[in-house]
């Protein structure tokens, strides 16, 4: 147990030598006591206790507001004719996009060998699935008549009505159900071999049975191994596809209809693009607290830090092109009514929010070209979030600015958001900040098996990266 | 002003029509102007051709009038004063101090009024009116016609008409009002030959107008004040014009929710009433926004109100509105607007003069257009560029040159279908046409189509979040910057387009919005959960969402009341109630498409039975263009909605849409509306169509394949 407080700077290249995914000359034993100490201590840091008990307020608040909205009718938002989405569809696509990173780190990465994965891919994916939760939350409760909210599946019924295919909403309906089932899948088989060895460490009655329960007679045999492994590829295989498919379908709810500023053909690429920049961003401003407070900086190591960080410069970049193509191309589709959309986006009543979205999303994670920000705590942490800020007003401003002001100057109007609405929102942080405190308290956060395959060869060696000594 | 060219153009056209053209002044100018205004009449002819004088009867002056009943009510010797209608303690000028006269009077005061309002509350008796939709009585119109007026329903609350009361007051109890107009006319008035029957039906009593009088030449001296007048023009300010609430008219229809709710034409305000004033004369008080309060002083007495930049209002005078901020007034409109009554005296009771200037803080308008938080130089720069697109209009002489002047005004690419279309749409195909030359505005359609429909009113507050839910609005768009003095306005009714490629349609998960075989676009209540995205990719915005109970409801303030017989009443029992959560939108009157079918089929049935035609199969019974009309249609008092089946070549729709002048708006989208607007044409002297020699767009382009004109399809 040498530091596990300090950080050691592995992000060096060295030609001809790996860096170490692993620091602190951990063994095999040592990675197992790094992660299962967590779960398996009585008690929590305190900041974890602050966490679960402001999220647990926020989220006692989300069913609040969700009782009163049922109870009311969707005019407690503040929605009105011409804008009929605001803060709801705002936030369904901001978390669906959350939810891109977990998978994308899990099987596209898993696919490129990339093995840095191996730190961050568990966490990143429950990630995604609370995200995903908090995201399938807002469609949910938008509509007019909930009570009726059957009506978008398709099922049997005596008046032989199937839902609209021609609808991208309902399209969103299959589109984000097969991405969370198969990233629950996935998260949840990655799980089992690691709950296994919770099992098997398990001190009291009642853990013993329930990681017993969930980790379904899991005992290691090269046989589970190998069917596993098979599985586990596989999963990766289907849920690569999704990652850029769910989204894309996302951007369908806006790119296929007749809307300027909505109407876009960039919009699956440019979506996919930004939701892994925002889930990426979201996956360091978690891996922050977490590394330094549950101990796993060794296993989450700045060189995992700097390698996302790279992501988000990447995928920063691809948003700030995806950003000025727009406008590119509403000046040379000779359409007037796209030119003034975007014109009304940058310098209309709404350009406020386009200019927060344009400063966090492309000018700010350009300090990333540097080594020091990328590995700089403080600088990364302050980017990640300002990155989720300018992602929110992406979607924000692609769905208020156009519908506010659309063809018809007569029907113009504003919107602005009820307390209703802000209380909704920050509800769903709470959600997803209580699912996540509960997870990292009582599953294993870093994916043991995983992260014992990509210890350093010599693990008795002292932790290389000697750089800055 | 007008420039002194057009002047000369007006003087050219009217030489040209002389003895078909007519000269108006206003009811507000002076009796010289009238005379001016008839001395042209007289010199262009049209004195016995377009315009008629009538010698008036002899009847005091109504400020004289109004003084005299003010005195008597204060003189110890009136014993009773009876009061038939109107409500003069609250309209009549404020130096006859009639309302304080009224509630001090010794005398029995009896008010008849169909409401309880500001003079029954200050009488000792009230009687209950009669509407008058539920009394017999006659009326004569401004040219002297008399018409007997004849009642639809039995008084719903027992009222009295004001010949009955004035019956019972003679003791003359047992006399019907129907018995005592059915007198008067056959013995007084028409003589024993009238046949009551024929005047019954035709609704006037035929050759009853006055006879015309002749007025002489107008001398030159009845109009010489008007050049001192005019030399002292333009520098005058605070000129207070009084004018009549377009909706509440003197404050009478007060407590109409339909009519509260209704954007006035022009400023689009609801639930208030404002203060109207040029843009200079803002800017000058110190105005920054609509609703910043001025206050108006005259003969002593201090109105604040909100005031309102009306582009193109006269600089130097300021307009109010009648009829708002009564006190004695039922639940709608208590705490509604601003009394400007106090304003008014017996010497100044149209326009007076005043002193206007910044009151202190703003008041909120709720307006449906020309919201104030989006209101930007881009915005209001891109609106000056969208109107030619929406509301195309023309000079005459645009006209003569390229008739289809409003069909090349968008670009349009006409791209080959993927699919064929689904519907052939070979039985009847429902269109509308809206004639912008013929549409004044006024409004009249939105309310016929609301009280058809039940369609709900949702109060200001919900109006301020942009929730109105009438299915047709007038767009109002002022062409020019506010500040302009030659600003004209425009108007466009905008109900549902009935696109037959719907954009609404396709994107709703539910299908709750679908096509039928006749080409209406048709919401199915039952269906709908309300995800507003048909609403969002409406490109006419046309589609209302009931973000609450907008009528009864487990939530609502009556839902612990049973409705009344006559609260019943007054939803039409054709029309569903639309439920919280559902979206809703205008349908063409489906209901009465329905109505007018059955009754094509009866008459066929009837006629099949009777043996004078033989039999036709099922569903062929067409109804014949004009006996179907759509709310808005049936209401509109210039005729400028067109409704009914495109594929009869003999129907005036399938006509207008063949007319040149017809165009769709947003046609590039390819939604294929079927409603279609008719150009306005103007007649100012010089071309409106600016950079375009007429042919530079539209369907004759080359842009792909060319679609088939919108033509009724041959059968």
């Amino acid at each position: 147990m040498a530091s596990i407080v300090h950080d050691r700077d592995n992000t060096l290249e060295r030609p001809g030598q790996r860096a170490p995914l692993v620091t602190g000359g951990h063994d095999l034993h040592g990675v197992t006591e790094v992660v299962c100490r967590v779960a398996e201590s009585r008690t929590a840091p305190a900041a974890w206790y602050l966490t679960m008990g402001v999220s647990a307020a926020l989220l006692a608040a989300l069913g609040a507001m969700i009782g009163y909205l049922f109870f009311e009718g969707v005019g407690v938002w503040g929605l009105n004719n011409p804008v009929g989405w605001g803060f709801d569809i705002t936030n369904f696509v901001f978390w669906v996009g959350i939810g891109h990173a977990g998978t994308l780190i899990s099987a596209i990465l898993y696919l490129f060998r990339q093995k840095w994965r191996t730190g961050i891919n568990r966490f990143a994916e429950a990630m995604t699935i609370f995200a995903v939760m908090c995201a399938g939350l807002f469609p949910g409760i938008h509509i007019g008549r909930v009570w009726l909210a059957f009506y978008l599946f398709p099922l049997p019924n005596q008046m032989a009505m199937w839902p609209n295919f021609r609808s991208p909403l309902l399209w969103d309906v299959f589109a984000v159900g097969t991405y969370f089932t198969v990233s629950l899948l996935f998260w949840y088989m990655g799980l089992i071999p690691d709950l296994a060895t919770l099992r098997d460490r398990a001190k009291s009655k009642l853990s013993a049975f329930l990681y017993g329960l969930f980790s379904m007679g899991w005992t290691g045999s090269a046989r589970h191994w190998h069917r596993y492994e098979r599985a586990y590829l596989i999963l990766a295989a289907l849920s690569t596809p999704l990652v850029l498919s769910v989204h894309s379908v996302v951007s369908f709810d806006f790119a296929t209809s007749v809307l300027p500023g909505w109407h876009t053909t960039i919009f699956p690429p440019y979506f996919v693009a930004g939701a892994i920049f925002s889930g990426f961003a979201m996956v360091v401003m978690l891996a922050i607290p977490c590394r330094a407070l549950f101990g796993l900086k060794d296993l989450i190591t700045l060189r995992h830090l700097d390698n996302m960080n790279k992501v988000i410069l990447a995928t920063g970049l691809m948003v700030g092109y995806a950003y000025t193509t727009e406008f590119f191309v509403a000046w040379y589709s000779g359409s007037a009514w796209e030119l003034f959309a975007f014109k009304a986006r940058a310098m209309g009543p709404w350009w406020w929010s386009y200019w927060i979205m344009f400063s966090c999303n492309v000018f700010v994670p350009q300090i990333f070209w540097f080594r020091w920000a990328r590995t700089n705590i403080p600088v990364m942490l302050v980017v990640s979030m300002l990155v989720n800020v300018g992602m929110w007003f992406e979607r924000f401003v692609i769905i208020v600015t156009s519908l506010s002001t659309d063809f018809l100057p007569s029907a113009w109007d504003t919107y602005w958001p009820t307390w209703v609405e802000a209380w909704t929102m920050a509800g769903s942080f709470g959600l997803f900040f209580f699912m996540f405190g509960l997870f990292c308290k009582f599953l294993p956060m870093v994916a043991i098996s995983e992260v014992k395959a990509v210890l350093p060869h010599d693990a008795h060696a002292p932790a290389a990266g000697g750089h800055g000594h | 002003m007008i420039p002194a060219d057009a002047a000369r153009q007006i003087a050219k056209d009217l030489a040209g029509s002389a003895g078909r053209c007519v000269i108006a002044a206003g009811a507000r100018q002076s009796a010289e102007m009238h005379a001016l205004a008839a001395a042209l009449n007289q010199a262009l002819g049209n004195v016995g051709k377009t315009v008629r004088y009538f010698a008036q009867s002899e009847r005091p002056d109504h400020a004289a009038a109004i003084t005299a009943a003010a005195e008597s009510l204060r003189s110890a010797d009136t014993q009773a004063v009876l009061i038939l209608g109107g409500n003069p303690a609250y309209d009549a000028p404020a130096d006859t101090k009639f309302a304080e006269a009224l509630a001090a009077s010794s005398a029995q005061t009896i008010h008849l009024s169909l409401e309880f309002n500001d003079t029954s509350q200050r009488c000792k008796w009230h009687v209950n009116r009669a509407h008058f939709l539920e009394c017999w009585g006659d009326v004569r119109g401004f040219d002297g016609t008399a018409s007997i007026q004849q009642p639809l329903i039995a008084p719903l609350y027992d009222g009295k008409s004001p010949i009955e009361l004035l019956l019972w007051l003679l003791g003359d109890e047992k006399q019907s009002g129907y018995d005592a107009v059915r007198e008067t006319h056959q013995t007084a008035f028409s003589g024993t030959d009238l046949n009551w029957e024929v005047a019954l039906r035709d609704g006037v009593i035929a050759n009853s107008a006055w006879a015309a009088a002749d007025v002489g030449r107008v001398r030159l001296e009845w109009v010489a004040a008007l050049a001192q007048q005019a030399a002292g023009a333009g520098a005058t300010t605070g000129d207070v014009l009084f004018a009549l609430d377009h909706k509440v008219y003197d404050g009478r229809f007060a407590n109409n929710g339909w009519l509260q709710e209704l954007p006035d034409p022009l400023t689009k305000i609801t639930w208030d009433n404002a203060a109207l004033l040029s843009y200079d004369d803002a800017k000058r008080l110190g105005m920054t926004k609509n609703g910043d309060r001025v206050r108006i002083e005259c003969n002593g007495t201090v109105v604040e109100l909100p005031g309102y930049i009306l582009p193109g209002h006269a600089s130097g005078s300021v307009t109010v509105t009648l009829g708002y901020g009564r006190s004695q007034v039922g639940a709608i409109a208590r705490g509604v607007g601003f009394s400007v009554a106090a304003l008014r005296s017996t010497s100044g009771w149209l326009a007076a003069h005043g002193n206007v200037t910044r009151g202190s803080g703003s008041h909120t308008l709720a307006t449906t257009q020309d919201h104030h938080a989006i209101d930007t130089k881009l915005t209001r720069e891109r609106e000056q560029e969208v109107i030619p697109l929406l509301v195309r209009e023309g000079d005459l002489t645009d006209f003569a040159a390229h008739p289809d002047f409003a069909q090349h005004v968008a670009h349009v690419f006409h791209l080959p279908q993927l699919f064929p279309e689904p519907t052939p749409y070979d039985g009847y195909k429902w269109g509308m046409s809206i004639d912008l030359n013929a549409c004044t505005g006024c409004s009249t359609c939105v309310v016929a189509c609301q009280a058809e429909n039940n369609i709900p009113v949702v109060g200001k507050a919900e109006v301020l979040r942009g929730r109105e839910m009438h299915w047709l609005r007038i767009d109002r768009y002022f062409r020019g910057q506010p500040q302009d003095a030659d600003v004209k306005v425009a108007f466009q009714p905008m109900p549902c387009q009935h696109c037959e490629n719907a954009p609404c349609e396709q994107v709703c998960p539910v299908a709750a919005t679908v096509h039928d075989t006749e080409g209406l676009n048709l919401m199915v209540y039952n269906r709908c959960v309300g995800t507003r995205y048909c609403a969002n990719n409406c490109p006419y915005k046309v589609r209302r969402f009931n973000w609450f109970y907008n009528h009864n409801g487990p939530r609502h303030p009556r839902s612990r009341q049973e409705l009344t017989a006559i609260q019943k009443m007054g939803m039409n029992p054709d029309v569903t109630v639309r439920s919280r959560g559902v979206m809703e939108k205008c349908s063409f009157c489906i209901q009465r498409i329905s109505q007018a079918k059955i009754t094509a089929a009866n008459e066929v049935a009837k006629r099949v039975t009777a043996g004078e035609i033989p039999a036709v199969p099922a569903g062929v019974a067409p109804i014949a263009d004009g006996l179907l009309l759509t709310a808005c249609q049936q209401a509109c008092p210039t005729q400028a909605i067109t409704f009914g089946n495109l594929n009869d070549h003999a129907a005036q729709v399938a006509k207008n849409a063949a007319d040149p002048r017809s165009y769709t708006i947003l046609e590039e989208l390819n939604a294929r509306p079927r409603t279609r607007y008719m150009a306005r044409l103007r007649n100012t002297g010089h071309s409106l169509l600016k950079g375009h020699n007429g042919h530079d767009h539209g369907p004759a382009d080359g842009h792909g394949a060319p679609a088939k004109h919108e033509q009724p399809a041959h059968s």
